[in-house]
Parts: structure tokens; C-alpha cells; sequence
């Protein structure tokens, strides 16, 4: 999943970062609101964490402007204005939910991860394909009862084919969507990653799990629930 | 007791209203004057035509005295008199003379005295002479009313002496008219004089009250105006006011502004306060190797903050002119929250009085209905609902939810005043000790229960409206 982060304050800025990445995001931070206006209309991002206090442009218009250019990804609002009128300017200006400082950073990571899920029109943190299930809390991924252990590349790439059963994927937005806009990675890597994924998942090619298009991308195959996948 | 006393109080609201007591006296004036000239107009025709047939009956007399004459102690009178009512039977206009008898008894007292007819008008024939006639002093004459024929009429008695040689001929010449012809006219005329003065009172009436209209317009515009500003649909008087409103009026903007301008800057600041305090404490909170003691005391820290900032915020002591509709708080609020907790799907009823107003500032109603509405979504497990109700006493908002609800213990520790603010309870937070404070500070009142519909908790606050 890759995130925007758009704080001023480089301290917190430096924490949540890190915090995030090892929450296994790809995260791209700004540090004001023209910066991020311009991250924003430029890549896909899963979900952006805004401040509402931010030079040049602020949080609350920086998100209006995102939404005027119909840039949909959900949106988490950062704020030290703990004021209903604040918090409702905030979400009215097109944000989906709000965190008042000071915050702990695993709530930041539990709203951003129920936000990402929900725009992906999944209600709870598991989300099931067949016998595979991926819990997006505690990045577990089983196959039935067995747990299978991934890195966090391959658990980015498949958390993401996850949220998007049934939809064609390029290499470039699968690229854009696992990696932050500092890794400049030749599309080989997808290929890579998806064959080990393949490997690790469905070693025997039973569900034919994920498709190849050639020259458009790939695909998770929504697979039927059968008896005994729903443990 | 309690009605009566209202009821006086209610009169003199009435009457301390400018209004009411222009139109009264207008009213005074036009119900009260008029009459009184009507009624002194009518009393002097009357007097006029009194006099006026006084001084015809006394040509008259002149007149019949000039043609009697008195031969050896016998009255002469011709046949007929220049006058033709005196001739015509029962005209209405009738004279008789009665003679002294006893002209040698000078010294009996007249009243005594027995007098004989001695000459009547042609115009009384057939009828009967009247049987007490005055009799004014020789030489003197009395005008006085009398009943006669079935009717009232006026009669003029003159007494006068013809001198003879062998002694005073003393005769009474009574005319005698018939009030009716008076009558009618002055009927007439007070009918006339009526109906003109009732058309005037009218028309007077009118004209007053349109002038009043036209005088008050600015006061009532002025008084719209205020209302619009109270009622939160307003915030500045935007008519143009006569010179004796318009300093008000100006001196109220400016007043208007320069509070609405000092409470923007206090808030930004505050805000801006709020900001470099929490900032930091986030950078903190951030960092992957902070102690559980370390959390809580930020969380404290951070929760003071709030609720002082809170606090400082509240425009509840410059409420008088400040009014927010309800209903677009709760809608603005309601679509918040369902963003918010659109995980748990949860169903916020909301039955609201669309002309609920709320006394006082926006950003203090939103927090305290922001506050409570997120603590019942926060306790809910499906349902939450919310009522406004709203009439000229008071503003009722109640909040329920069909939670676990609240022990009476925390209830009231919850709402005692002058809480330690570091010590919020965990599972209600710094929201409820804002919601306690504010409503305090608009003089309002909290009750803490349990829902019957939903089971859980139920917040009812009430606050005066007037």
C-alpha cells in the first residue's frame, strides 16, 4: 500500500514515516500543502494522512483541491484543532476520517488500514479469496489454517491484489502501489515477485490464483467460497 | 395567583410598548374629544333654538298687544290676526288672553286670584284651554315649557295693565307654540351632526394610525432586524434608520463587529496555541520507544489542554445576540459522524424542530452536540437518537443510544462541577467534562439517564430560551 503523508513538522513527519514503513506501507512525504497537491495529482495513492496546519496551502483546502480534481483516495486528517467545527470543516472538505494530536501511531495505522479497506469496499479486516485470507491488521496470510509467511514486498503486492479482486493491474500502478516515488525499479520485479507469490500461495497451480494478461497486467482470480476454506 | 400575577405583567409589557401606547392615546383622542364636541355642539343648537323661538313668541306678544284694545273694562280683539297660524285651527301657534278678575283687589296675593278667559285664537278652537298658566309679575314675562294638547310645547306669558279711567285692566298674553317643529329640526341636526362626526372619527382614525405606520416603520424594521440577529439568520442591522435610530443602529453594527472580530482573533490564537502544543506533544507521542508512563502523562497533558482551550473558547458570555439554527449543526454533525463510524453502520435517528434556535454561539453548539453524539456512536451498538425540542421557554436536546448505559455513581461524578480535569474518566473522555462546562456556562442543566426506547444511556439538556 502506498501512502501519502503530507506534515510539516519534520520531526513527526521522520516518526510517522518510519512508523509506517514498518507497518509495511510505501510512504511519499511532503512537507507542505503544494508539495502534496502535486504528489497527490500525480501517483495513485492507497490513502493520504494530511495535517491540517500546513504552510503554502493548508490541510483542509490542500483537500479540497485534491477532491475538486477528483483524486478519491481516502483521506485521514491530522489535527491539534480538536473542535467539532474543525473536525467538520475537515471531513465536509472532502476527508474520511480525523486524528487529533497527540496520537498513538498504531491508531493512526488501525484508521488508515479500516479506511484503505473500506474504500476497496471491504467491511472487515479479513479479507478472504477462496481458502486465502489476509488480515490486514496483523499481516498474517493463511491458506486454510496454515499460515503462509511473506516478505513484505510480496505481502504489499498481495495485500493489494487482494483489495482488488477481479481487476486488471499494470506492472507501472502495481509498481506505484508497493513502492515509494524514491525506488526507481524496472517492472521485472513485479514479474518476480508475482511468480514467488504464485510459488508460496499455489504451489500446484490449483486455483490459478493470479492471471497474466499479457500486455496488460495481472489479475486475482475471485475464487469460490468451498467447504472447509472458511476456518 | 401565579395566572393574576402573569397577567399584570403581560399588561405592562403591553403598555411599555411604544406602539400601544401611541395608538391608545391617538385612540383617546378621537373617541374622547369628538364626542365631546358633538355633545357641546348639539347643546348649543339646542340653546340657539330656544332663544331664537323666545324672541319670536315675544314679536308676537308686541304684535297682539298692538291690536287689543279695552273699551269700559271689555277686551276687543279683531277677528283675525295678521299672522295666519293664530287663525288657522290648530296650527301649532295658538294665543290667549285671560283676564284678572278681581283688578279691584290689589292687595290680594295673585296667586289667589281667579282668572277668566278673555280672548282666545281662532287656532285653539276645540281644544282645551291649558288650566295652570304662569303668571310673570305686571309688566314681566316668563318663557317656560309646558304639556298641553298631548304634547310639549313653549309658551310666552306676558302680563300687562291697561290703564282706564276707572281703574287698571290687568290681562296675561299666553302664546303658545308646539315644541314639535323645534324639535324635528334640532332631530335633524343632531342626526346630521352625528353622522358627520362618526365619518370624521373614521377618517381621523385612519389617518392616525397610517401616520403611526409610517412613524413606526423604522422602529419595527429596527426590531426585525435585532430579531434576525438573535436568531442567528443575521449579524449585522442593514437598514438605512431616521437620524434618532440611525447612531444606534450604527454604534450596535460597530459593537456587533468589533466582538465577532475579537472572538475570531482569540479563537485563531487559541488555535494557534493549540497547535504548538500538540505538535510536540505528537512528535513525542510518534517516537517507538516511549513508556506507558511517559503515554499517560502526555494523554493527561493533552487532555487539559483540550478542555481548557475548550473552556476559553465558549462565547457564552456575549450570547445575548448570538443565535444558531439547530438543525444544520445536526446535519453538518450527522454526516460527520457517519463518515466516522461508517464501520459500525450505525442508524442515527434524528427528530429535530426545524425553528430550533440555539442561544448562543455556533462553534459552542457544535461542540456540545458534536461531543455528546460521538459519545453515544462511541457506546452505541446500532442506534442513536437524537431530539431537539423547541418552544419560546425552552431548548430540549436529547441524546440516547443503545449502549451499556451509565452507572448513577459515574453519572454524577461525571457532571459534579469543579472535576480535577486530569482525572477523565476513560471511557467517556474529555468530551463530556466540555459538554458539563458549556452547559454551564449558558446556565443550562444536564441530566444523565437511562434510555427506555434504546436501553443505553440518554443526555437531556435543557436551556432557557428567553
Amino acid at each position: 500500500m502506498r501512502l501519502l503523508l503530507v506534515e510539516d513538522d519534520p520531526r513527526l513527519q521522520a516518526n510517522l514515516k518510519q512508523h509506517l514503513t514498518q507497518a509495511n506501507y510505501s510512504v511519499d512525504a511532503a512537507d507542505d500543502g503544494e508539495i502534496g497537491l502535486f504528489y497527490g495529482c500525480e501517483h495513485d495513492y492507497d490513502a493520504a494522512v494530511v495535517d491540517v496546519g500546513l504552510p503554502k496551502i493548508d490541510g483542509i483546502a490542500l483537500i479540497k483541491m485534491l477532491r475538486d480534481k477528483n483524486v478519491n483516495f481516502p483521506i485521514i486528517i491530522l489535527t491539534a484543532r480538536d473542535s467539532w467545527q474543525d473536525k467538520v470543516a475537515g471531513l465536509d472538505a472532502g476527508a474520511d476520517d480525523y486524528l487529533t494530536k497527540p496520537f498513538h501511531p498504531e491508531e493512526l495505522n488501525a484508521r488508515l488500514n479500516a479506511l484503505i479497506r473500506r474504500s476497496a469496499g471491504k467491511a472487515s479486516a479479513d479479507i478472504t479469496n477462496g481458502p486465502y485470507s489476509v488480515h490486514t491488521t496483523t499481516l498474517e496470510v493463511r491458506k486454510r489454517d496454515r499460515v503462509i509467511s511473506l516478505s513484505a514486498s510480496e505481502y504489499r503486492l498481495l495485500e493489494y491484489l487482494m483489495l482488488h479482486i477481479g481487476e486488471v493491474k499494470s506492472k507501472t500502478v502495481l509498481t506505484e502501489h508497493i513502492y515509494d516515488q524514491d525506488f526507481d525499479l524496472d517492472s521485472n520485479v513485479i514479474e518476480v515477485f508475482i511468480r514467488r507469490l504464485r510459488k508460496k500461495l499455489d504451489p500446484e497451480n490449483e486455483f490459478s490464483l493470479i492471471e497474466t494478461l499479457r500486455g496488460q497486467g495481472y489479475r486475482m482470480r475471485k475464487l469460490e467460497v468451498l467447504p472447509g476454506d472458511e476456518s | 395567583m401565579k395566572a393574576e400575577l402573569s397577567d399584570s405583567a403581560d399588561s405592562v409589557k403591553t403598555l411599555s410598548s411604544l406602539k400601544t401606547r401611541l395608538i391608545s392615546s391617538t385612540l383617546l383622542l378621537t373617541l374622547i374629544f369628538l364626542p365631546l364636541v358633538g355633545v357641546g355642539l348639539n347643546d348649543a343648537f339646542r340653546t340657539q333654538m330656544e332663544t331664537a323661538t323666545e324672541n319670536e313668541l315675544s314679536a308676537y306678544v308686541y304684535s297682539i298687544l298692538a291690536v287689543a284694545e279695552v273699551e269700559e273694562r271689555q277686551l276687543e280683539m279683531p277677528e283675525m290676526l295678521l299672522e295666519d297660524r293664530f287663525n288657522l285651527i290648530q296650527s301649532g301657534l295658538y294665543a290667549l288672553i285671560m283676564l284678572d278678575d278681581n283688578s279691584a283687589e290689589s292687595d290680594a296675593k295673585r296667586g289667589e286670584i281667579e282668572s277668566t278667559l278673555g280672548w282666545q285664537s281662532n287656532s285653539l278652537l276645540g281644544l282645551d284651554i291649558p288650566s295652570t298658566l304662569p303668571r310673570p309679575e305686571p309688566g314681566g314675562y316668563r318663557f317656560s315649557s309646558h304639556f298641553f294638547d298631548q304634547r310639549d310645547h313653549l309658551i310666552y306669558s306676558f302680563s300687562a295693565v291697561f290703564e282706564q279711567p276707572d281703574g287698571d285692566f290687568p290681562l296675561t298674553l299666553h302664546i303658545i307654540k308646539d315644541q314639535r317643529d323645534m324639535q324635528r329640526q334640532i332631530e335633524v341636526f343632531r342626526q346630521e351632526l352625528w353622522t358627520w362626526l362618526l365619518l370624521l372619527m373614521g377618517f381621523l382614525a385612519l389617518v392616525q394610525l397610517s401616520w403611526l405606520i409610517w412613524i413606526l416603520r423604522p422602529l419595527k424594521s429596527f426590531e426585525v432586524e435585532l430579531e434576525a440577529i438573535q436568531g442567528g439568520t443575521a449579524t449585522q442591522l442593514s437598514g438605512s434608520y431616521p437620524a434618532e435610530l440611525q447612531s444606534v443602529s450604527l454604534q450596535l453594527n460597530q459593537l456587533l463587529a468589533t466582538e465577532r472580530n475579537q472572538r475570531k482573533r482569540y479563537r485563531n490564537a487559541l488555535s494557534d496555541l493549540a497547535h504548538s502544543l500538540k505538535t510536540p506533544l505528537a512528535v513525542i507521542q510518534s517516537q517507538a520507544d516511549l513508556n506507558k508512563s511517559s503515554q499517560e502523562q502526555i494523554s493527561t497533558i493533552d487532555n487539559i489542554i483540550s478542555h481548557q482551550l475548550s473552556r476559553a473558547q465558549s462565547a457564552a458570555g456575549s450570547a445575548w445576540h448570538l443565535g444558531t439554527k439547530v438543525s444544520p449543526v445536526v446535519e453538518k454533525l450527522r454526516r460527520s459522524l457517519a463518515k466516522i463510524y461508517a464501520d459500525k453502520a450505525l442508524s442515527i435517528s434524528v427528530t429535530i424542530d426545524d425553528r430550533a434556535v440555539f442561544k448562543g454561539d455556533e462553534m459552542d453548539l457544535t461542540e456540545l452536540l458534536g461531543n455528546l453524539l460521538d459519545n453515544a456512536c462511541k457506546a452505541a451498538k446500532a442506534n442513536v437518537m437524537l431530539r431537539v425540542l423547541s418552544d419560546d421557554k425552552k431548548l430540549e436536546i436529547m441524546v440516547e443510544d443503545d449502549g451499556d448505559g451509565i452507572a448513577q455513581s459515574q453519572a454524577d461524578q461525571l457532571m459534579q462541577r469543579g472535576v480535577r480535569t486530569d482525572s477523565y474518566d476513560q471511557g467517556h473522555g474529555v468530551g463530556l467534562a466540555i459538554v458539563s462546562d458549556l452547559v454551564d456556562s449558558y446556565g443550562g442543566a444536564v441530566v444523565i439517564g437511562q434510555s427506555k426506547k434504546l436501553g443505553g444511556a440518554r443526555f437531556s439538556l435543557s436551556f432557557k430560551q428567553s
